[in-house]
């Protein structure tokens, strides 16, 4: 690929500032995109996938400036732009998010985006045709019947009839609209099209024809795509290449098939096999993700998935069974946190126990390793006393102490590294401790690429 | 041009475009000119050729040296600067509710069929309609009436009532009861007016206050509802607490001051009471905008680079549209009726022939002539229900989306 | 169980439905969602129903316990559950039969939830509704159901409001409240389409584990057929209201005989060859086609699928039966067979997941 990339996107963020208090004061911010940096180049799809809440629309939207980045670089070289290099004080003429109100309008021309909910992306009291047609009366074109006349041959190419064009949203089902949506956005002869999870509130029946009139059109027209999804069996299907996005930052991207036959990220791994696999003799017995994207606003530190990975790293001090490893950093963080609340326990414990008054000691530990997924018996002894007293503490009620302790003698180096891209060959990278560690030997093999 | 234009999306030059702004007047703009100066000159020359005592349109004719042709044609009429309001209102009415109907035709055969599932509110609307038209019309063929205490008391038709307590029975005399005869169908009242004719002229009294009124807080309230939500910030902040300080405003003490230094004419009811009685209207569009705003389809627009006042225009206010419309129905019976009450406890122009006063000049006789509070008295009752059935029945008609979801 | 009704047939199928139709009186004329459908649930398996939105598989899930609005709506036909027929009961049997014997969960966890009281009360008080148990005990249960649908630290979380649970974590609460009287029949309506697949296979994997514990029975109604192979023991395929196909599982994904089920077989990624999707659109519901429902979208269909009646069940294998024309007396069958579909698995089976192998 030696051309020009259609789009680079580099380091882009987006916070949003949190304001509280009488004042407003400033404080903090969710970072929903944090960095992050690819390329689409002529004629490819990119898919983006991740779970939601991990701030791969906020991206998109982003990248189409309809919210004004915090930071980075948005550089589109399409439509016709491609000659343009970067000047002297190092900004880019072609930078999106520094265009001015003419630029930008151009920029609308040349890149469209399709959103995911087909019963509000119309405006209810507007014909779709006109709905359409207005993309063209924004950017000039005054002639009425010209734009009908384009309008209509357009609505053909998507599989609906010309006689379509007044016709009202609500007399559409929603896989029809979703053919609409995507007359919308072809009818500047776009170069580059963001489809933000476009087939997800589909039936399987439609998903799979719009899916393929997709691919036809961007085939035919030599379209460029930002497809998002959080549907890796989606992706799968259009995406040439795919980024794999969790809480504001890509974790990995590589080709499709490469991405899915060799995942190296926990996290890719994860979402692979919770993809549903059409055959009954097979049923996921695979990795299960397991708790909730974290808050963007305190999102974790080091690898920022490291506090569901199933291959977070231990320290090197112990040596335990992996999900009892998970187990104990999770009954860390909840009771760093202070989300538990020793009196229900104690109360659960007791009538568990069956007894009246106070419930012993025991049982309420026992009642805390059953409810945070505890063995009764981690498999590294010494870190089975450390448990042991920290499970003391918290009886007492000293859970600051409980968790000072906690904190100091489970420690993973997910937590306290931010771990670099790792290449593996082809494009395919992915940021991951594991493979830092062994980042030389792979940077070595990069060399030749 | 020499060559036919390429009529497909991906063989369209852009750069031949590049100077055009994208925006063109509309049919209705251009109509609502061509009705609307015309008015203003009427307007014009009424507030500066033609003099107090004068009447404006012999006055019209003289300068135009038709005084024939107007004679012949009996315009003799002298409209007050509430009628060139109402006027105008009825253009506003036609060209921007009444004809987006036709011109749009398939929606509103959508919004017919789902309208016309309620009965009760497609009788409010053929009611309405009556009292639309009576009151437009009405008042060309039918003279205001006149007192003639001769003829006060009579009763309607098909009802009798004791001798004694008519001047002078214009029907049929039996038993010493006097009978209605159909020269005064609803009867008169004691000053011998017709009870039918005031209704009549009782109607443009209501319309009046509906369409003025309508005409006052939509536009206030719309103007202030969408600048405030799309401005945001301080902006917003300071024109929403404006907005509570007019709701908050004792406007019925205002009226009484007013009404006590200026005196109580019809334009001063209804002037006061449409400029605070916007806060509402204005709350509600700015939050049904706010909500728009967040629609797939408003980002939609605007990645195709359409300009703020053009979402807002033509995407924004046509989806606050319907939740107006419903709540300015419901908003204008209130004043009809707040109208009819003021006038009841003597507190509006006594001279206005409006249902009210109809009502409270008949209260006095009710023992022996009930037909001259019971018959206007029914009238407003009809017509506050129908107001409320028909704002009921715009509520589901007027939305498509909610149909839409239901369809899934 | 406090359930003072008629006295159950433990022996008689949990489930049986027969004939059911339900319909809909609309301004524009009868709406028919489930015209005449027959299925059974047995005892701890797990029945998924599948279709397109608007194929009546929801309708007929809701008819079940009639949970249809009357009128507009209007159900028909005989629901026995263990023998009992749910068809003559009152409205306050049924809704003891609700709860304690059949359970429901939805699509939205939004919207099916109080957002008024916490989440713990909420489990508590459907507890209570169906026993009486004194407060304390209530408490422990529901922290203990909450724990056991998977809500970790659920004594802290028992306080919190259902906007502090994020959707998945709502959708386990949900399956935690039906579970409250132990039923034998859960219901469960999409319970994973408005989830990221992340969270649905943790959803899921959580049916399946709560299904051996209280061996209880699922009747599953999705449009997803990833989700029916990894849940379901028998399968029934609904298109517009009638019975396309049902048999087991296996059945359906390696042999999947009526061409509606294998047009929705290939709309999925890597099965099959991809002809995108499903051309056309399901029948009017106000006016259905003669003959089999399908026919107008159907590649196969001749003159003989368009005339009648849809064609009644053929079984063509144990307890595989499917209503399609081709596979009558007098037609041949391997018209509608599809090779592919069929060697396809047998290829799949072989090379399953990448990914998830290496665990």
């Amino acid at each position: 690929m030696t051309d020009k990339p259609i789009l680079s996107v580099r380091n882009l963020k987006k916070h949003y500032i949190l304001k509280a208090g009488l004042l407003n004061r400033t404080v903090g911010a969710a970072k929903a995109v944090d960095g992050i940096s690819f390329d689409i180049y002529q004629g490819e799809t990119l898919g983006l996938v991740g779970e939601s809440g991990c701030g791969k629309s906020t991206a998109a939207t982003s990248i189409m400036h309809l919210e004004e980045p915090t930071d980075g670089e948005v550089i589109f070289n399409g439509g016709g732009r491609a000659g343009e290099s970067r000047n002297d004080d190092g900004t880019h003429p072609n930078d999106v998010t520094k265009f001015s109100k003419k630029e930008l309008k151009a920029f609308r021309r040349d890149a469209q985006m399709i959103f995911q909910d087909p019963s509000s992306s119309f405006n209810p009291r507007m014909t779709v045709g006109s709905a359409i047609a207005e993309m063209l009366l924004v950017h000039g074109m005054d002639d009425k019947h010209r734009r009908r006349a384009i309008v209509e041959d357009l609505l053909e190419r998507v599989g609906l009839s010309p006689e379509d064009y007044d016709r009202y949203p609500h007399e559409f089902s929603g896989g029809q609209k979703q053919r609409i949506a995507l007359a919308r956005a072809l009818v500047l002869n776009p170069d580059f099209i963001v489809a933000d999870e476009p087939v997800s509130a589909l039936d399987v029946s439609i998903k799979a024809e719009v899916l393929s009139l997709i691919n036809d059109l961007q085939e035919e027209f030599g379209l460029s795509l930002l497809f998002i999804s959080h549907d890796m069996s989606v992706i799968r299907k259009v995406c040439d290449r795919v980024a794999v996005m969790y809480l504001g930052e890509i974790v990995e991207i590589g080709k499709t098939e490469e991405l899915f036959a060799n995942p190296q990220h926990p996290y890719t791994e994860a979402l692979l096999s919770a993809i549903p696999t059409p055959d009954p003799r097979t049923r996921a017995q695979g990795i299960e993700l397991t708790g909730e994207v974290p808050n963007p606003a305190n999102p974790p530190s080091g690898c920022r998935f490291h506090t569901r990975c199933h291959r977070v790293i231990q320290s090197n001090d112990v040596d335990m069974d992996q999900d009892a490893w998970r187990a104990v950093l999770n009954f860390r963080d909840s009771v760093r946190s202070e989300a538990i609340d020793i009196d229900l326990i104690e109360e659960n414990a007791l009538i568990e126990e069956g007894g009246h008054g106070d419930a012993s000691d025991g049982a309420i530990k026992d009642q805390i390793r059953d409810e945070f997924n505890l063995p009764d018996q981690l498999g590294d002894t010494s870190a089975e006393t450390s448990l042991e007293r920290a499970l003391d503490w918290i009886v007492d009620g000293e859970m600051e102490e409980a968790a000072n302790f906690l904190s100091e003698e489970f420690v993973t180096p997910c937590e306290e590294t931010v771990p670099e891209f790792t290449d593996h060959g082809d494009g395919h990278r992915s940021a991951c401790l594991r493979h830092s560690e062994e980042s030389q030997t792979v940077e070595a093999l990069a060399d030749d690429d | 041009m020499a060559t036919k234009k390429p009529d497909r999306f991906d063989q369209v030059d852009w750069d031949e475009f590049t100077d055009s702004t994208g925006l063109s007047i509309s049919i209705n703009t251009k109509l609502m000119l061509v009705a609307a100066l015309p008015l203003v000159a009427l307007y014009l020359f009424d507030r500066f050729r033609v003099g107090e005592r004068e009447k404006t349109f012999p006055k019209l004719g003289e300068d135009l040296g038709l005084s024939g042709l107007f004679e012949t044609l009996g315009l003799d009429y002298n409209p007050s600067n509430l009628d060139y309001l109402f006027i105008f209102t009825i253009f506003v009415f036609l060209i921007y509710l009444v004809l987006p109907l036709y011109q749009n035709p398939r929606m509103t055969k959508y919004y017919w069929s789902e309208f016309k599932r309620n009965r009760p509110a497609v009788v409010s609307l053929v009611w309405l309609g009556i009292v639309f038209v009576g009151g437009l019309l009405g008042p060309l063929f039918i003279k205001r009436p006149e007192q003639d205490i001769l003829r006060g008391h009579q009763p309607p038709a098909f009802y009798h009532i004791s001798e004694n307590h008519v001047p002078r029975c214009l029907g049929e005399v039996s038993n010493g009861r006097c009978h209605g005869t159909w020269a005064h169908p609803l009867g008169t009242t004691q000053g011998g007016k017709d009870i039918l004719d005031v209704i009549i002229h009782g109607m443009t009294i209501s319309m009046k206050i509906a369409f003025i009124t309508t005409l006052i807080v939509a536009t206030i309230g719309i103007t202030f509802g969408t600048v405030s939500a799309f401005s945001g910030g301080w902006v917003d902040e300071i024109m929403m607490r404006f907005t509570d300080i007019v709701i908050s405003f004792p406007t019925f003490i205002l009226f009484l001051l007013v009404l006590y230094i200026y005196g109580a004419t019809l334009g001063m009811f209804i002037f006061v009471f449409a400029i605070f009685s916007w806060g509402g209207t204005a709350r509600y569009v700015r939050s049904k905008a706010l909500s728009v705003t967040e629609e797939e389809f408003i980002k939609a627009t605007n990645i195709s680079g359409a300009s703020k006042y053009r979402i807002i225009r033509k995407h924004v206010v046509p989806n606050t549209a319907s939740s107006i419309i419903t709540q300015l129905t419901l908003l204008i019976p209130g004043f009809i009726l707040f109208e009819a009450q003021l006038a009841f406890l003597g507190l509006g122009d006594s001279e206005l022939p409006s249902w009210g006063q109809l009502i409270a000049s008949g209260r006095s006789d009710l023992s022996f002539a009930p037909w001259i509070v019971l018959a206007p008295g029914f009238v407003l009752f009809l017509t506050i229900l129908a107001f409320n059935f028909l704002g009921d029945a715009l509520l589901d008609a007027l939305n498509p989306q909610a149909e839409a979801e239901a369809d899934k | 169980m406090s359930s003072n009704l008629p006295d159950f047939d433990e022996d008689a199928p949990l489930l049986e439905v027969e004939d059911l139709s339900t319909t809909f009186r609309t301004d524009a004329g009868t709406l028919l969602a489930v015209d005449g459908i027959d299925f059974t649930v047995r005892k701890g398996e797990t029945v998924c129903i599948v279709g397109e939105s608007g194929s009546g598989k929801t309708v007929a899930t809701e008819s079940i316990t009639r949970l249809i609005k009357e009128p507009p709506g209007q159900v028909d036909g005989t629901i026995r559950n263990k023998g009992l027929n749910l068809m003559e009961l009152s409205e306050k049997e049924l809704r003891s039969i609700r709860g304690n014997n059949i359970a429901h969960i939805f699509q939205n966890p939004q919207e099916a939830m109080n957002h008024c009281y916490t989440v713990g009360w909420q489990i508590v008080e459907a507890l209570r509704v169906h026993q009486d148990v004194p407060k304390k005990e209530a408490r422990a249960r529901a922290i203990d159901l909450l724990d056991r649908v998977g809500i970790a630290n659920a004594s802290a979380r028992f306080n919190d409001y259902p906007h502090e649970f994020s959707g998945g974590q709502k959708q386990r609460a949900m399956i935690a409240m039906a579970l409250v009287a132990e039923p034998d029949l859960l219901i469960a309506d999409e319970p994973t389409t408005a989830l990221d697949v992340t969270v649905q296979a943790q959803i899921l994997r959580l049916l399946n584990e709560l299904q051996e514990e209280y061996g209880m029975s699922i009747l599953f109604v999705t449009h997803d057929l990833g989700v029916v192979a990894e849940i379901a023991d028998r399968v029934i395929v609904m298109y517009s209201g009638k019975v396309m196909e049902r048999g087991d599982v296996f059945q359906i994904f390696e042999q999947p005989a009526h061409p509606y089920t294998q047009a929705l077989m290939r709309c999925l990624p890597d099965k099959g060859v991809d002809t995108g999707g499903i051309p056309g659109q399901l029948p009017d519901p106000l006016d259905p086609p003669d003959g089999c429902r399908f026919a107008p979208r159907c590649e196969h269909a001749i003159e003989d699928c368009t005339i009648g009646e849809q064609p009644a069940e053929m079984e063509i294998d144990s307890d595989h039966e499917v209503s399609c024309v081709f596979y009558q007396h007098g037609y041949d069958e391997s018209v509608v067979r599809d090779r592919e579909l069929e060697d396809d698995t047998a290829i799949e089976d072989s090379s399953t997941e990448v990914g998830a192998t290496d665990d």
